[in-house]
Order: structure tokens, then C-alpha cells, then sequence
């Protein structure tokens, strides 16, 4: 039993710490010769290695901070500012180039809904393989059966091959499996966009519960408005670097604010069509409507301070207007 | 704090050293159960005859091979008629080629795990070789009824059947996990594989028995651990005498593998995620 983990300065609410991360950077080498065969390997070796330098990138740059057990952080921020690097960090899935983490109790990490799902299986079987991939054992899953099934709203198609479903029903099913996991730390990534709205709400209370009940949860939602119904903390990345780290709507309408180049108070006064002008979202606006790209329109909207429901109002009529 | 017992993950950059983590290994065996029962249940999903084809493969093959040779030359050794020799050794090679084929690729052919999910990785190239094992005995039952047809009996020598099943399991894990692990980096694999596999089986007495060979091209073969494996299985198999050395030396080359292969792995585990 580690003794380093007991040691909390935090005021009266101290808590022990769940994660520690300590100067953690991650280095992508990109462009250049790719190493995927055999021949370039060899020809690496042979040639001039100043010629075809490989670029680096840093998708993390010294990225240190403390979570503490059953905090809910909610990590934002644009697309290739780290998240994710962070993320497969944390799980395992690779490592860092530099720096250190540790992680106090059972993990589960759930990157993608659905995973190691396999289409030709029922949903029974899936059911089984998924939590024993998510790091369930038998005995755990043969508990917590019924309640997975009757959290995902299935029942009488649990015998039937997966790839008879349509995608929502599948994802709902895998959904309770990960939900039903009971790890110590759970690290979810843009998974709440699963089934419709009805089964979206449910999800976001599942991991109020999982939270509630002293679980630590590390999320990254585009979503902010779920984040700020979960989330407590919000982690703010730029650029592979911490831009701001604290109280959840406060980080959260910063960051809005920086994105959209206005505030929401602003906004209030403002058209949609004005706030899209404003923040030279216009063009990747037509973009998604152009390529009906639902999930790219709402990230938009949300930038520009519309609401889930207005958003899906807008969605339609646009979509509507193009067909 | 402790309603658990305290679990502590650590995360470092890579290290480099090789290290193997058993005790993490042992905890997901269910997974690996898991996994190897879904390499069976997917396999023949979909197929008109199903388990047939594990039927099928060995024993056309081996009426081909008979009609074939007995037409062209003369491959008997005593006690041993020549169809059951044949099939012998194509039960053994069939599962140990068949093994790695699915290995090779089980990690690149599973890249949304290894993107995505943390799990001991060694697990992924294990559980077509355990798989196999199920295809294996369908296979020796079949090979004992082949027996009763050519009126041989049972002889005390089959104890020693599970020892060369274990030496060919080893094996084909040992080659599973190397070329799977190779197959991240260098997609060659997937072109050079079969064509590696065909060079292997006619070096592997499979078709012919290793006594008709001159002692310099037996010398050759003992490099080929399958040579010891087969022969091994064909004497537990036929009660005829057992070749020690060329198994020993069998046994000795497929421990080795497996240590060089198992090093390759852990050595390229950790970036497997940043080039599948």
C-alpha cells in the first residue's frame, strides 16, 4: 500500500488521490519515410538519415495535474489539442515519451462504444466477450446480467446475431455493459452520443450515479452541456498544453468564448446567422451541411452557444432547405 | 480507503528492457478463454458445412497424396501404410500453418481493440493457437478411425500423443506471436507468410518419412523442429522406435523460438497502438 497516495493538502474536503500525472509529454514522429514495410526500413537505414527527417510532433507538452478520488473532470478543447493522447495515455494504450502517471484502483477506459463487439455473435455472447475485453470476469458478468440487459431496454433479441440490429440498439447494449463495470476510475471518451435523446439522458444519469457513488471519472465530451451536468472540473487543453484547469462552467464559458470570439451574454443579442459570421465558423458550417455531417453540425452550434434542442431545430431546417 | 486491495497502475515512457508482466497474464486468462471461444464460434459461421471442412482438408488431401505417389514411387516404411502416414503429418502441419495464419494477423486484423482497449496483447496471437487445438482432436479422431480401417490397433506408445501435440502448440505459438508482431510494423509479412509456409512444409517430412532422406539432408532437417515433432508423433502414433535426438533437438529449437519470439513482442507491444 502506497503511503505517497495518502498525502492531501487540500483543505478540509481532502480526498485521496486517484490519478497523478506528472510532465507528461507524448512525441508523434510524422511525414517521411513510413516504416511499414520491410524494404523501407532497410532503405532508412542505408540512406542519409538528414535527407528524409521525420517530423515531430508534440501532442503533449508537460501536462501534469492531480485528480482526486471520485472527482468528475471533464477535459475539452479543439481537435489535436491532446485529448485523446491523453486518454490513451491513461488506459494504457500507449505510453509517453516523457513523464509519469499513476492510476489508484481498477481502470476501465471506454474510447468507443461497441468495441470488440463482433457481428456474427448474439447479444448475449457480446455481452460476455465485452465485459471479459473491458476487464470483467465471468462471475462479475454472470451478477450483473439482468441488469445490463434491462439497462439497455433489450430483452427478447438477446439470441439474436448483433449485425440483425440496428447501430442505436447495439450501442445501447454495449453501453450498459461498460456502465455496468464498477471500476475505481472510468475514463469515458464521447460515448454519450449513443441511441436517442430519451437513452443519451439516461446515460449522463448512469454516470452521475457512477460518480455519486465515490467512482473517479475522467471525461472528453464536445459536448458541453454534458460536461457541465456531469463534471465539477474542466480541464482546458491547447496545443498538447494545460490552457486552464477549474471550475467546470467557468472554464467551460472561457473556453466557449475563445472559440467563438464572443460570450454567451453576447450571443443572446446576436442572430445564429450573426454568431456563425462572428466566429468564422460560417464556412465549416456550410461544409457539414454540404456533407450532412450531423455530429460536425451540432460541435459547430454548440461553439456558437445553441443549445442540444435549438441545434437539432436548426439541423433540420438547414438539411431541409439543401434536399 | 482499502475496502480493496490498493491496485496501483504506473505509467512510464518505455523501457528498454523487455518485461513480462505473468501475474497480469494469469489474471486475464477468462479473457483469453473468451477469446479463443469466439475464434471458434466466428470460424465456421456462415459456412455451409461448418466443422466439415476441419474433416475435409486432411483426409482429401491425404487420398490425393495416396493415389498420387503410390502411382510414382515407393514412400513405405514398415508398419506404417502410406495413407496413415500422410495423414499423420498433415494433422500436425495443418494445425500448426492454420494456427499461424490466424495469428499473424490477429493483431493487425484486431486493430480496434489494440486502439482502444487495454489488455495483456500477447493474449490476441494466443487464441487462434488454442483454437486450433479443438480443430486438432476432431482430427485425431479421425486419424484413429483411419487406423481401425487399415486394422491397426492401439499400442502403449500413445501415451507420448500429448507431448508432440504440445511441442507443435508451442511452436505454432512461438511463430504466431514473432509474425504477428512483425506484421504491425511491416505488412511484408502478409505477402512473405504463405510463401515461408510452403517452403516449411516440404521441408517437414509430412509427405515422405525422414528415414528415406540421406543423413546429410536429415542433418539439414533436424533444424526444422517440426522434423522431430512429426517423427515423434508418428512413432507415439505407430509404436515404432522414437528418434530422441531428433526431438530433443526438436523440443530444444521450439523453447528457443518461443523465448526469441516472446522478446520481439514485449519489445514492440508498447508501440503497437501508435503504427497498427
Amino acid at each position: 500500500m502506497p503511503i505517497t497516495s495518502e498525502i492531501s493538502t487540500n483543505g478540509s474536503g481532502s480526498a485521496p488521490t486517484a490519478i497523478t500525472v506528472s510532465g507528461i509529454s507524448k512525441r508523434y514522429l510524422i511525414g517521411g519515410p513510413h516504416n511499414n514495410s520491410l524494404r523501407d526500413a532497410i532503405m532508412g537505414l542505408v540512406r542519409n538519415p538528414l535527407r528524409e527527417r521525420r517530423q515531430e510532433l508534440w501532442a503533449l507538452r508537460d501536462v501534469s495535474f492531480d485528480v482526486k478520488k471520485g472527482e468528475r473532470i471533464g477535459l475539452i478543447g479543439r481537435n489535436g489539442a491532446g485529448k485523446s493522447t491523453i486518454l490513451k495515455i491513461l488506459s494504457r494504450i500507449t505510453r509517453p515519451t516523457k513523464g509519469t502517471a499513476q492510476i489508484h484502483g481498477r481502470v476501465v477506459s471506454l474510447l468507443e462504444v461497441g468495441t470488440g463487439f463482433h457481428s456474427e455473435l448474439s447479444g448475449r455472447e457480446n455481452v460476455y466477450l465485452n465485459g471479459a475485453i473491458l476487464g470483467m470476469r465471468k462471475a462479475e458478468i454472470d451478477a450483473q446480467f439482468d441488469a445490463i440487459v434491462e439497462f439497455s431496454e433489450f430483452g427478447r433479441f438477446l439470441d439474436t446475431p448483433v449485425k440483425h440490429y440496428s447501430s442505436g440498439m447495439y450501442m445501447r447494449l454495449a453501453f450498459s455493459v461498460a456502465a455496468h463495470l464498477d471500476p475505481e476510475v472510468f475514463i469515458v471518451d464521447e460515448v454519450l452520443a449513443v441511441g436517442d435523446s430519451a437513452f443519451q439522458r439516461k446515460c449522463v444519469n448512469k454516470m452521475r450515479e457512477i460518480g455519486r457513488s465515490g467512482r473517479t471519472i475522467f471525461f472528453v465530451s464536445h459536448d458541453m452541456e454534458a460536461i457541465k451536468r456531469l463534471c465539477s472540473r474542466v480541464i482546458w487543453l491547447e496545443g498538447g498544453r494545460i490552457k486552464e484547469d477549474g471550475n467546470a462552467s467557468e472554464v467551460i464559458d472561457t473556453y466557449l468564448q475563445s472559440v467563438s470570439g464572443f460570450t454567451a451574454e453576447a450571443a443572446a443579442s446576436m442572430s445564429i446567422e450573426e454568431r456563425l459570421a462572428v466566429s468564422g465558423l460560417r464556412g465549416e458550417f456550410d461544409n457539414a451541411i454540404r456533407e450532412q455531417n450531423i455530429t460536425a453540425l451540432k460541435k459547430i452550434l454548440r461553439q456558437v452557444y445553441i443549445t442540444d434542442s435549438e441545434a437539432d431545430a436548426v439541423i433540420e431546417f438547414e438539411l431541409g432547405q439543401y434536399s | 480507503m482499502s475496502e480493496r486491495s490498493e491496485h496501483i497502475v504506473y505509467i512510464r515512457p518505455r523501457s528498454s528492457w523487455a518485461s513480462m508482466d505473468l501475474a497480469e497474464f494469469w489474471a486475464s486468462r477468462e479473457l483469453m478463454y473468451f477469446l479463443t471461444w469466439k475464434e471458434l464460434k466466428v470460424r465456421y459461421k456462415q459456412t455451409a458445412i461448418g466443422v466439415l471442412w476441419v474433416i475435409l482438408q486432411p483426409v482429401v488431401t491425404t487420398i490425393i497424396f495416396a493415389i498420387v505417389f503410390s502411382n510414382v514411387t515407393n514412400f513405405d516404411s514398415p508398419g506404417i501404410p502410406y495413407p496413415l502416414l500422410v495423414l499423420s503429418g498433415l494433422l500436425l502441419w495443418l494445425y500448426v500453418n492454420i494456427a499461424i495464419v490466424f495469428s499473424s494477423n490477429s493483431l493487425v486484423g484486431a486493430s480496434d481493440l489494440v486502439t482502444k482497449i487495454y489488455f495483456p496483447r500477447l493474449i490476441l496471437p494466443l487464441a487462434p493457437v488454442f483454437a486450433g487445438l479443438i480443430d486438432l482432436a476432431v482430427g485425431i479422431v479421425v486419424l484413429f478411425i483411419a487406423l481401425s480401417i487399415f486394422g491397426l490397433g492401439f499400442s502403449s506408445s500413445m501415451v507420448a500423443i500429448p507431448l508432440f501435440l504440445l511441442l507443435s502448440g508451442l511452436l505454432a505459438a512461438a511463430i504466431g506471436i514473432l509474425t504477428a508482431a512483425l506484421n504491425v510494423r511491416f505488412r511484408d509479412i502478409k505477402f512473405a507468410l504463405p510463401f515461408a509456409l510452403q517452403i516449411w512444409m516440404f521441408s517437414s517430412p509430412i509427405f515422405y518419412p525422414i528415414n528415406i532422406l540421406s543423413e546429410r539432408a536429415r542433418m539439414l532437417l533436424s533444424f526444422n523442429p517440426m522434423s522431430g515433432i512429426i517423427s515423434g508423433f508418428r512413432s507415439a502414433i505407430f509404436g515404432t522406435p522414437f528418434d530422441w535426438p531428433l526431438i530433443g533437438t526438436a523440443a530444444a529449437m521450439t523453447v528457443l523460438w518461443l523465448a526469441i519470439s516472446i522478446l520481439v513482442f514485449k519489445k514492440m507491444e508498447d508501440s503497437f497502438a501508435d503504427y497498427i
